[in-house]
């Protein structure tokens, strides 16, 4: 029963990590880049949410609906971001050395956990969600239920960034500048601007992730970095570029962490993951799903 | 080809040379130009106190609660006229304070930098354990005395090192009122929890805990480390629930107290009792946790509520009127204890014929107990002030309060603490 | 960026043959200048520098040097990029640290032992990550440096979190020397190989490792020698780390940060250059100790700042940019077309100089 809780547990997590990895995982597949801004986005997503919410009703606390009705605006607010950030920055080193693209990202990791310690202060923050009984308990496994809510909006997400991706024009412009940048131009599809919104895409699902993060753990200035780690691992397991792997892979390394914690201690579970990381790069480099191309 | 490859061998050489050689005369100029500090002949009218803090970073928080204290004490002390130090000169006080984002790797040059450039003899210590450690023995290689009050692990203090003087209890001291504490209640606990964040600091508390507990008595069923990076207790505190641990002690910062406090209530952990180390009794905490941060333990070097007496503030209750007043925030032990930090000095200047590092020091350490807004001041043989924590809990209502020891007890415990079903 | 005013103004002062001609008279005298600078950087304790900080501030300037100086021979001339080079440092401060403490092995053969480890180390890791490429070697070697963190975090014999405390310090006028020492004989090795055939082909794997295994070299023989150069030279200054500090902790030994500004580094002055890993090391290490002081609390916005101008206007480093200025002569001479918008543009000369290794992820 121990066991069934381990999982439980790092499913619920292993969803928000997955909603965070499937943007990491579209701009490496579409722009080529591996974005280490990206934990940024989810700490400012979370922050979005939770000054909205201060706003709303003057502390950080409301009902589940208040809370998932700042979701729109957190999305806006970072697709914004994400497509200004590609626009003026990013976009001035693709195709360039790998490790010129690496440090770029960097650069405007480290500014903007600064910039948020000097506007917000490192005080962790947390947004509080009120039910009257905070959690179910079916068949001696105990699973809370913002938990369950976030669970089920982080698969929302990635579920809608999927369809997106499949179902519209811009979805399918997306998919070919993956593809094939020159050949996408060709065909009368804007390369840059397609790039931009992938970036802007991939940030407004990170900070929607961010919100629920807010909820559920806390969020401060220099969390990032973390979620950007556990983002390299997902997509390893994943494939680059695979929503669904991305899924996949976020909820299994959720389970990983919580069977490492559950049964031999909480103090390995990161040299696990980070181990994990390493063999599967060299057993596996595309991934545990196929070709990692399914986009 | 052979030009192209002279062309290459001249740029790798060329600036080379040219770096080795600028860096060499920066290092001439550097050396040259600085004569041999301020302070020591007291010609000046100013004394300057200088340290580094964690004014960015993970513990800017508290980083800046020494800050504004330093400030504040100063800046009231140079108000009333200044020092009048024991040569019979009165000195303003001036702070000079860098950043060192609580990175052990900076804080040594930042501490030489302070008494090489800036001439600085009299040094405020840093905050965390992990970069008060290379500070200190900066401080002892150059033979000035440094005065910390954010630095609480006993290894600082185990080295004989002569010029460092500590203000917090050390870190294995934390947890040990806490248990005094439960042990002395009606049904006191037979069962303990420990979750530690493996930081140097929580996993000295979590060490000094658990000889408490060996020597108690009690049984440690669950003890667990977990990395600093971890967001999420669940399956920890699944262990304490299923392993129906009587009380829990949390030895980690403030953000693992907030996940610890909504999770207990999420996931339905039921304890007689629950101690966050650090940062479970700031007033963003409760904020940021409302009502589940309710019954939730903290300990303090330091009760708000006391009042010693101050020649600065007059007492207690005046420091935390002025902090109020001119930050915006309640004053905690860190804040009380960065004023301690001045004090100390101040007390040695007043007390020494001359003033000089040596001096102050030997002042510092044989000084007889004074009275601060923090309380009574002295230090034992290895500089660190003799101070047992007082334990405060969040009370519904009226709030914090201080539950332990009963002698400055401002309420009884509300021990064990309601089952989260009955709030 | 740079605009045609600015090469113009520059052109005026330091005509492109100028440069040209000191390219050719250094590279004449490359090994009395190698021995020269060793020689100026050695003075200036002998003439009276006893400061602590400048002490402290140009030992660290000779540390990041090595270390940049080393990320370079893998990531510069192999065209590997490693986010991992830290874990060496680790490893031999470590390693270091726990032989003088533990065992009181004396300073020298503890520093030995340091490197040797390190470069073991590399040896059983390179086996596995130098067979991959491009981000996923980039990763992978991130992965190595966060694992090793987190291991010694939780071994008893690295002291856990709590780390390492040696008290029991030499004077600063070791480390100086013994970081001086370590450089000027990087410097030469790196130099002395890069006129050699194992430069020529590591270049070769940079440029095209497809091309260079199908000429026949047994590429993986040397980009395992070239990383474990890399690591012999940083266990050396790991290994000295944890006593010039006093202390180490996991964060302080396999410090992420640092990897990143020792990267920073080698591109500011120049990768794939003996020259440019060891001025960008001097040059950032003094912009960071005086924006410390100067901009606190601001220091992280301006370092990345710093970082994404950097890398955005001038992808070939102080270095790589002269030498394409000097380079000018050469299209003159040969009667060259657009000789002045090839080399006055850092980046479209570095989008083009670089096409080759973009394309090649697997």
């Amino acid at each position: 029963m121990a066991i069934a809780q381990f999982v439980v547990n790092g499913l619920l997590v292993g969803a928000l990590f997955a909603a965070v990895a499937v943007g990491f995982a579209l701009i490496w597949g579409v722009v080529d880049i591996i974005n280490l801004a990206h934990g940024e986005m989810v700490m400012l997503g979370g922050y979005t949410a939770y000054w909205l919410l201060s706003i709303a009703t003057g502390t950080a606390e409301g009902s589940v609906l208040l809370f998932l009705a700042t979701l729109p605006v957190v999305i806006a607010v970072l697709f914004v971001l994400g497509y200004v950030l590609q626009r003026t920055l990013v976009s001035r080193v693709i195709g360039t050395d790998i490790f010129l693209t690496l440090l770029v990202t960097f650069g405007i990791s480290i500014a903007i956990q600064q910039l948020a310690i000097q506007a917000w202060t490192a005080n962790p923050r947390s947004i509080q969600v009120g039910f009257a009984d905070p959690s179910l308990i079916v068949a001696g496994v105990v699973i809370p239920k913002m938990k369950l809510v976030a669970f089920f909006g982080a698969i929302v997400l990635t579920a809608i960034l999927y369809l997106f991706l499949q179902r519209t024009r811009t979805g399918r412009a997306i998919r070919a500048v993956s593809q094939n940048p020159e050949a996408a131009a060709l065909v009368g599809i804007d390369v840059e601007h397609t790039r931009a919104v992938t970036f802007g895409i991939s940030s407004a699902v990170a900070g929607g992730a961010g919100a629920f993060i807010a909820t559920i753990l806390n969020i401060e200035p220099q969390m990032g970095l973390i979620y950007t780690l556990k983002s390299f691992v997902i997509v390893v397991f994943g494939g680059v570029g695979s929503i669904p792997g991305a899924l996949t892979g976020g909820l299994l390394l959720g389970v990983v962490e919580e069977l490492t914690a559950g049964l031999i201690s909480s103090r390995w579970t990161l040299a696990v993951s980070f181990t994990l990381l390493i063999v599967l790069l060299v057993v596996k480099p595309q991934g545990l799903f196929g070709t990692g191309a399914d986009e | 080809m052979t030009s192209d490859q002279n062309r290459r061998t001249f740029l790798k050489v060329a600036g080379s040379t040219g770096a080795l050689g600028l860096t060499g005369l920066a290092g001439c100029a550097g050396s040259s130009s600085d004569g041999d500090g301020g302070g020591e002949g007291g010609s000046g009218d100013t004394i300057t106190l200088g340290g580094s803090m964690s004014l960015t970073g993970d513990n800017a928080d508290l980083g800046r609660l020494y800050k504004d204290s330093y400030q504040e004490t100063i800046d009231r002390i140079n108000e009333a006229g200044g020092v009048e130090a024991g040569d019979g000169n009165t000195y303003e006080l001036e702070m000079v304070l860098r950043d060192d984002g609580t990175d052990p790797s900076t804080s040594r040059s930042i501490y030489q930098e302070l008494i090489d450039r800036e001439g600085i003899d009299y040094l405020l210590g840093p905050y965390a354990s992990s970069v008060t450690l290379p500070a200190s023995a900066v401080a002892a290689e150059n033979q000035k005395p440094m005065v910390e009050g954010g630095g609480a692990s006993p290894e600082i203090f185990s080295q004989g090192n002569e010029w460092i003087f500590g203000l917090l209890p050390t870190a294995n001291k934390y947890a040990k009122s806490y248990f005094d504490m439960a042990l002395e209640q009606d049904s006191p606990p037979e069962t303990v929890a420990i979750l530690a964040e493996d930081d140097t600091f929580s996993q000295t508390t979590a060490d000094g805990a658990r000889e408490k507990i060996e020597e108690e008595g009690l049984e440690l069923v669950v003890d667990e480390s977990f990395p600093t990076e971890t967001s999420d207790l669940s399956t920890n505190l699944g262990r304490v629930r299923d392993n129906d641990a009587d009380i829990l002690l949390l030895c980690a910062h403030q953000q693992h107290n907030i996940i610890l406090a909504n999770q207990m209530e999420s996931q339905g952990v039921n304890v007689d009792a629950a101690m966050g180390t650090v940062g479970s009794l700031n007033q963003s905490f409760k904020g940021e946790v409302g009502a589940n941060g309710d019954y939730i333990y903290g300990p303090t070097s330091w009760d708000i509520n006391a009042n010693f007496d101050d020649p600065v503030y007059g007492g207690t209750q005046d420091f935390v009127a002025a902090i109020n007043e001119n930050y915006g925030y309640p004053p905690d032990y860190h804040s009380a204890a960065g004023e301690a930090v001045i004090l100390t000095f101040v007390n040695a200047f007043e007390s020494v014929d001359e003033l000089g590092p040596t001096a102050v020091r030997n002042a510092i350490r044989d000084a007889d107990p004074f009275s601060t807004v923090y309380g009574e001041v002295s230090f034992g043989d290895n500089g660190v002030i003799d101070k047992d924590m007082l334990i405060r809990q969040w009370q519904p209502d009226p709030g914090l309060q201080t539950v332990y020891p009963s002698s400055v007890a401002q309420a009884d415990p509300i021990y064990p603490m309601p089952d989260w079903s009955e709030r | 960026m740079s605009t045609k005013d600015d090469t113009g103004l520059l052109r005026s002062v330091l005509p492109p043959e100028r440069v040209d001609q000191l390219f050719d008279l250094c590279g004449t005298h490359s090994w009395k200048l190698i021995l020269l600078s060793a020689v100026i950087g050695a003075l200036p304790p002998v003439f009276g520098l006893r400061e602590g900080y400048m002490m402290t501030v140009i030992s660290e300037m000779f540390l990041f040097a090595i270390l940049a100086l080393s990320w370079d021979i893998v990531g510069g001339q192999t065209g590997y990029p490693s986010f991992g080079n830290m874990a060496f440092f680790g490893i031999g401060a470590y390693t270091g640290a726990i032989l003088l403490k533990d065992f009181a092995v004396s300073f020298p053969l503890a520093v030995v032992t340091a490197g040797v480890f390190a470069t073991v180390f590399a040896a059983i890791i390179g086996l596995i990550v130098l067979r991959l490429r491009g981000h996923y070697f980039a990763i992978a070697t991130l992965g190595v440096l966060l694992a090793a963190q987190q291991i010694s975090r939780n071994l008893e014999i690295t002291g856990g979190a709590s780390g390492k405390i040696l008290f029991d310090v030499p004077p600063g006028i070791v480390f100086y020397y013994f970081f001086l020492g370590v450089l000027v004989a990087e410097i030469i090795v790196v130099y002395y190989l890069s006129n050699t055939r194992f430069g020529f082909i590591l270049n070769a794997i940079r440029d095209d490792e497809g091309k260079a295994t199908a000429m026949g070299f047994n590429t993986t023989y040397y980009k395992t020698a070239a990383w474990m150069l890399a690591a012999l030279f940083t266990g050396l200054a790991g290994g000295a780390y944890g006593l010039f500090n006093t202390f180490i902790d996991p964060q302080t030994a396999y410090n992420g940060a640092w990897n990143v500004e020792l990267i920073a580094m080698a591109l500011m002055g120049g990768t794939g250059t003996v020259a440019g890993p060891v001025i960008g090391a001097f040059g950032l290490h003094t912009i960071i100790e005086y924006v410390e002081t100067a901009f606190v609390g601001w220091q992280l916005v301006l370092l990345g700042l710093a970082v994404i101008v950097t890398v955005i206007g001038f992808p070939k480093g102080v270095v790589g940019s002269l030498r394409e200025y000097a380079n000018e002569m050469d299209y003159y001479e040969r009667g060259g077309m657009a000789a002045t918008d090839g080399a006055a543009d850092g980046t479209d000369a570095a989008t083009d100089a670089n096409d080759p290794e973009v394309t090649t992820d697997e």
